[in-house]
């Protein structure tokens, strides 16, 4: 069972935003592969839960497999002989993913399922209505021996105060277009980082969580650019040199 | 074509050429189609059928009696042949031997061994070799291994009795056993620490009838001490070898000195002409004077490509010297690779026939070939200057000493021929039409080859010898071993009796005529690197013939007068009297240039708010027909402009010069950054949209995805790039279907106005592209408080980008797309294993280079305490070079900043610094800078991270010294910044320098190399954190950004699922 959200409601503040901040780095380092493999446990252990819409973990499963497509391996990028480059993504940090009250839990899911395969840390609210999602991902968790990414606060209140910390990196929303306004000056206000906003107005088609591309709105990219030539020659293009085609 | 007919070079009247004639020639070769003067080079490079006969016969016999030769396997040859380049174990050697012996603190020289060491599968090597030399190596080597790794390994391991007895072994005996391990290599290629000890240990060969042409080890000068240091090892070397006996009685075998130009000067290269011809002349003519007078040849050695003409132009006059006149021993180094080769002998011996004095000439294959193809490849020039096959290089090689070994030639060249090939060997003694040449050697390498060389062809050797300390031995060792190394090279091959003697001894003339092509088709010519898309263009500005058009096309705009303004609706708006608008409501600013504020370049006229308005309305009407039109037009219309804007180079980087204070690099970069954005786009754009693709989403439902343009982007571009960030972002936005309006940075506006002309020229629509130029305050709030825009791309300062999205968000609409590109404050890591000539190098450039005007630019370098006084000695040494001054000049290193206001602000950050810290080195400005916005360019050291609140966007370096143990805080100090743009690390340690590459959160890492220069499509660029929102400028997924996906399902065949 999870630890925190016993304790998450009565915590302050800047506790769970340090909290989720720790939690982001194992998260975040553990890579890709790693986390697909969890999350692909939680859809797994939240089909066999009775009361959770089949779509939910249908939703999980739709975007780790786009997430093993776009992100899992870093590009090897093409240039001059000589250099390596390599393209690969990271989580951007912390981000708050909230839902107005009977909203979608597939949007939601989508959102979270997200965020966490791109290796971010999550904080949310402490609902009925997810409560059974986190406890299947605490259970997925425990079976891979990797600390739960997310932490608690007690409501929606609670996650709309931690908007203007320049900690949270990122919010995902599921709602309706005048609260997506409001909250998006509220997170323009702040002065750090520019946090990144995604947001599911669209409750009936779900133009959002359809999307496949959703997982790269929760990333940042890295390029790695290396010179091989510094140190123990460009061998490749020694060979070349001496190559038929 | 080239001037040159090559066959020309033997007709007996050939050397009746006017010099200036010969000289013409050599130039227009630089980068000359290969197959066709190689096919040009082949006949005569072939010998007759007697003769190719009778070079098999005794190349044959060469190598038969070599390999019967008990002593032929020389120990190195042996360690080569067995830790060859295609050997992880021979790679790591090598990155080992070059590193080890330079770090000063014991706990990084153990990690540096620990990680080289413990990846490595020495055991495959024991006993492959039947040398002994190499065996004890291995084992040496294997046990070392076998400690590093047994501390990770588990107990049941560890049980084993040899690595228990070996486990007790500390690491500092490892450290001691590896040291040896490399001085031991070292011993083998240096023949002496000093010029002394050097010509002692030479006499076992000296006595064998060789003679010597020593070198002084050391890597290429970066500040006047060093230089002066070199000067003096020469002038010692030349005293001490005129000294000796051997060389008083002037006989043949007397010993020569070998001179590298680049150690010589700090500024040796094409840029400082005037510098090298002067300064540099004055130093070498000093040794000349010396040398003459004790009797000791000089050679010039040669160096990199873009260096030959100067490298010949300073020759002639070092010859033309009185000093020099009469003397017949100051000789030169030229590279068979280079296909100006043939061209630069027929001058040399032009020039010898011209001043009565023969030049000793040493012909050697090249030793730079794989930066030559690298530096080309990266400069996007048309061709490489060297051959890309082995036997290209080889038969011009056998070319060029037919030409040496001609009658014509004898008495004005001598030839010195530098080869390890026993058939090229073999060729040149029956080629030759008269005996005055020798062979040369290196030390160390064909010691038997050459024994039998002597014997078979009573051929006189001299042996190239490199003189120094183990320390100053590691990059020419790293090199020897490079050029050696490689699995096809002759010396490893000609001790190895698998390797049939029949393969050797094919005739490269042979060889060559067998490929399909002469060319290497497997090495794509530089513009071609890219599978799907034209490399960007570019010119190698010191080379003579390609320079010389460019330059001329800029200097037509010397003067010119720009007039700008806003483009509406494809109506250039550049006077007032085109606006109905009252006179006072008009502004037109006049532009003046960075570097001399008393230039007027020309004229912007600002947007008025009817305009603004215009542009609005027009964008947004016309979305729907632009987001409609086929991407493959939109993408074409990317492509044309390419086209344009490599079309119009010299005028763009006229503006450059003029408007943005920009040095010609810089220029021509910026030109080719936008270039390679646009062919970039249009290809990724093209890829992702031509098909429509189908997929089953998650509720089973099959749906048709298409992408389509959001609706109007604003897009703010910054001066510092400004044309390719400029031109980056509206293309992206454009090719995705989306409208734009372009508000460029108030300081470039000409360029931006140009850029915008050409694009309609390239066949964009003209509603499609507005440019409202102004105020950024006045336009920029209008745009982005308007519920019209749909998306916003903005490249500047954090502040900025946060006033920005503050102002999309006051809007009663959905979010705008919202994509920043703000600061950093970046930083570069240095541990004790880097090299410190490489390191310096890169924070020169990192730190300077457009004066600090980059995002990506250097700002705070963190330095291991270890190396750090000799590293900062350098960066003061390489700082008192840097010429700053006006941008057009090829010689000026770094030209002015942007405007006053950036001036003042850097001014007062200097002083603060200065008066709060330790300044390490300021440039100083010359006469030239005084009527421009110039700021000279400054080191400074501090404590910590935390004294520098905010990005200092100019020339300004931050120097931080560190502890080994305090790794982890650097790293933690520079991701508590907030910022994360980009980042350098200096380290030969690969667990290191992966493990801060991991750890630290940046956009950008560099590793061993500059941190500024992202190449589009090759280093996607932008920050995280406080320096951007993502994704990145030229990656695969920043084009996804400016579109949305639609779906329509499949109502037919989701019933189906």
């Amino acid at each position: 069972m999870r630890e925190t959200i016993e304790v998450a409601p009565n915590v302050s503040d800047l506790r769970v935003i340090n909290q989720a901040a720790d939690a982001w780095l194992p998260w975040n380092a553990i890579g890709v592969e790693e986390r697909l493999a969890v999350l692909d446990q939680w859809s797994a252990l939240l089909k066999l839960q009775q009361g959770i819409d089949l779509l939910v973990s249908q939703v999980i499963e739709y975007h780790c497999q786009q997430a093993a497509k776009l992100i899992a391996e870093p590009l090897n990028m093409p240039g001059p002989t000589g250099e390596s480059n390599i393209l690969s993504t990271s989580g951007r940090g912390v981000f708050l993913i909230m839902a107005e009250e009977n909203s979608s839990v597939i949007a939601f899911s989508a959102l979270l399922s997200c965020a966490l395969v791109a290796g971010n840390s999550v904080i949310v609210s402490d609902t009925v209505e997810h409560k059974a999602l986190f406890d299947v991902l605490q259970q997925a968790c425990d079976l891979s021996a990797v600390a739960m990414p997310v932490c608690f606060v007690k409501d929606n209140q609670a996650l709309e105060n931690l908007l203007d910390d320049d900690v949270v990196a990122g919010v995902g929303y599921v709602g309706d277009e005048q609260k997506v306004i409001e909250l998006n000056r509220v997170i323009a206000a702040r002065t750090g980082q520019i946090a990144t906003f995604i947001t599911e107005t669209d409750l009936l088609q779900l133009e959002t969580s359809r999307d496949q591309n959703l997982v790269l709105r929760f990333i940042t990219e890295k390029t790695l650019s290396t010179n091989v030539t510094a140190v123990g020659g460009n061998a490749t293009l020694l060979a070349l040199g001496c190559g038929d085609e | 074509m080239s001037l040159l007919n090559a066959a020309d070079v033997l007709r007996k009247d050939f050397m009746d050429t006017e010099l200036s004639v010969l000289w013409s020639y050599i130039s227009p070769l630089y980068m000359v189609d290969e197959s066709e003067w190689l096919s040009q080079l082949l006949p005569l490079a072939t010998p007759s059928t007697e003769q190719m006969a009778n070079i098999d016969h005794d190349a044959t016999d060469l190598i038969e009696r070599v390999r019967k030769d008990k002593n032929a396997v020389h120990m190195i040859d042996a360690l080569l042949a067995e830790y060859s380049l295609d050997t992880k174990e021979g790679i790591l050697l090598m990155c080992l031997a070059e590193a080890l012996m330079r770090i000063p603190d014991k706990q990084t020289a153990d990690a540096l061994i620990k990680d080289k060491l413990s990846v490595a599968d020495w055991k495959a090597h024991l006993k492959n070799s039947s040398s002994l030399f190499v065996n004890a190596s291995t084992w040496g080597l294997l046990l070392t291994g076998k400690i590093v790794n047994l501390k990770k390994a588990s107990k049941k391991n560890s049980a084993h009795l040899v690595n228990g007895l070996v486990n007790k072994l500390t690491e500092p005996v490892i450290r001691e056993v590896m040291q040896q391990a490399m001085k031991i290599m070292g011993h083998q290629f240096v023949l002496g620490r000093n010029i002394n000890e050097a010509q002692s240990n030479g006499k076992t060969f000296t006595n064998k009838g060789c003679s010597y042409s020593f070198d002084m080890l050391g890597e290429s000068a970066l500040t006047a001490t060093d230089a002066k240091k070199y000067f003096d090892a020469y002038m010692t070397a030349i005293e001490s070898v005129g000294s000796k006996a051997l060389n008083q009685k002037n006989q043949d075998n007397a010993a020569t000195v070998s001179i590298k130009l680049s150690a010589l000067h700090p500024r040796y290269e094409v840029a400082n002409t005037q510098r090298v011809l002067t300064e540099m002349y004055d130093t070498v003519i000093q040794l000349i004077k010396k040398a003459r007078e004790v009797n000791v040849g000089l050679t010039i050695d040669a160096e990199e490509a873009d260096r030959l003409e100067l490298s010949l132009l300073l020759f002639e006059k070092l010859l033309a010297a009185p000093e020099t006149k009469g003397w017949g021993k100051l000789g030169i180094v030229v590279q068979a690779y280079s296909k100006r080769a043939l061209p630069v002998l027929a001058w040399l011996a032009g020039l010898a026939k011209q001043q009565g004095d023969i030049i000793p000439l040493r012909l050697v294959k090249g030793a730079y070939w794989d930066s030559e193809i690298k530096i080309s490849q990266q400069n996007g020039f048309a061709a490489y200057p060297v051959y890309t096959r082995k036997e290209a290089t080889d038969v011009s090689y056998l070319a060029c000493a037919k030409f040496l070994l001609s009658p014509a030639i004898k008495g004005l060249i001598f030839p010195q021929f530098a080869s390890h090939n026993a058939h090229t060997v073999t060729t040149i003694t029956h080629i030759a039409e008269h005996q005055e040449y020798e062979f040369q050697r290196l030390h160390g390498m064909g010691d038997a080859l050459y024994h039998h060389v002597m014997k078979m062809f009573n051929s006189h050797v001299r042996i190239y010898a490199p003189v120094g300390n183990h320390k100053d031995l590691l990059p020419y060792l790293v090199r020897r071993l490079l050029e050696n190394g490689a699995n096809s090279s002759f010396v490893h091959r000609l001790v190895d009796a698998k390797c049939a003697i029949s393969e050797l001894t094919e005739h490269p003339v042979v060889t060559l005529s067998k490929r399909k092509t002469l060319h290497n088709s497997l090495i794509e010519l530089p513009p071609a690197i890219f599978k799907d898309r034209q490399n960007s263009f570019s010119i190698n500005i010191d080379i003579e013939s390609e320079v010389a058009p460019l330059h001329e096309a800029i200097e037509s705009f010397k003067g010119y007068y720009w007039k700008a303004g806003p483009i509406v609706n494809g109506v250039h708006y550049t006077n007032a009297q085109q606006l109905d608008e009252p006179e006072s409501d008009i502004t037109l600013q006049t532009v003046t240039a960075p570097y001399d504020r008393s230039i007027e370049v020309g004229s912007v006229l600002f947007s008025t708010p009817q305009l603004i308005e215009n542009a609005l309305l027009n964008a947004q009407q016309h979305f729907l027909e632009w987001d409609t039109t086929a991407v493959t037009e939109r993408a074409q219309c990317l492509y044309n402009l390419a086209d344009l804007l490599e079309k119009h180079m010299p005028e763009l980087v006229a503006l450059c010069h003029h408007e943005a204070g920009k040095t010609i690099h810089d220029c021509i970069d910026e030109v080719r950054e936008a270039v390679d954005f646009c062919r970039y786009y249009a290809q990724q754009a093209t890829d992702m949209l031509v098909d429509n693709e189908a997929n089953v989403s998650f509720d089973n439902i099959i749906q048709q995805v298409t992408h389509q343009g959001k609706g109007v982007f604003v897009c703010i571009s910054p001066w510092n790039f400004p044309l390719a960030i400029f031109l980056g972002q509206i293309t992206a936005a454009l090719v995705m279907g989306n409208t734009v309006i372009a508000k460029p940075a108030e300081q470039t506006s000409l360029i931006a106005a140009r850029a915008v002309e050409l694009m309609l020229e390239a066949g964009f629509h003209d509603q499609s592209i507005h440019l409202l130029t102004g105020s950024g305050a006045e336009i920029g709030n209008a745009l982005t408080s308007d519920d019209r825009i749909a998306g916003v791309v903005f490249t500047g300062s954090t502040n900025t980008a946060q006033v920005i999205n503050r102002s999309l968000a006051k809007r009663d609409v959905l979010p705008a797309t919202f994509i920043a590109e703000t600061g950093g404050q970046n930083a570069m890591i240095v541990d004790s294993t880097a090299l410190p000539e490489q390191v310096v190098r890169d924070v020169i450039r990192s730190a300077f280079a457009s004066a600090g005007q980059r995002c990506s630019a250097l700002r705070v370098l963190f330095i291991q305490q270890d190396i750090a006084p000799r590293v900062i000695e350098l960066i003061q040494g390489a700082m008192d070079e840097l010429s700053v001054g006006l941008p057009y000049l090829h010689s000026t290193d770094v030209g002015p900043v942007i405007d006053k206001t950036a001036k003042d602000k850097l001014t007062g950050h200097i002083n603060k610094m200065i008066e709060q810290h330790k300044l390490l080195a300021q440039v100083s400005l010359s006469e030239a800078c005084q009527k421009g916005d110039f700021i000279a360019p400054t080191a400074v050291e501090i404590d910590s991270l935390d004294q520098l609140s905010e990005e200092q966007f100019g020339p300004v370096l931050h120097v931080i010294r560190y502890k080994a143990s305090q790794l982890e805080e650097v790293i933690n100090q520079i991701n508590g910044s907030g910022y994360g743009l980009t980042m350098g690390i200096h380290s030969r340690n690969e667990s290191t320098y992966t493990h801060i590459a991991k750890a630290s959160r940046v956009g950008n890492c560099y590793i061993n190399r500059d941190q500024v220069g992202a190449v589009v499509g090759v280093q996607p660029f932008g920050g995280q954190g406080l320096s951007g929102t993502g994704p990145k400028a030229g990656g695969p997924r920043y084009l996804q950004r400016f579109s949305k996906q639609v779906v329509t399902v499949d109502v037919e065949m989701s019933e189906g699922v």
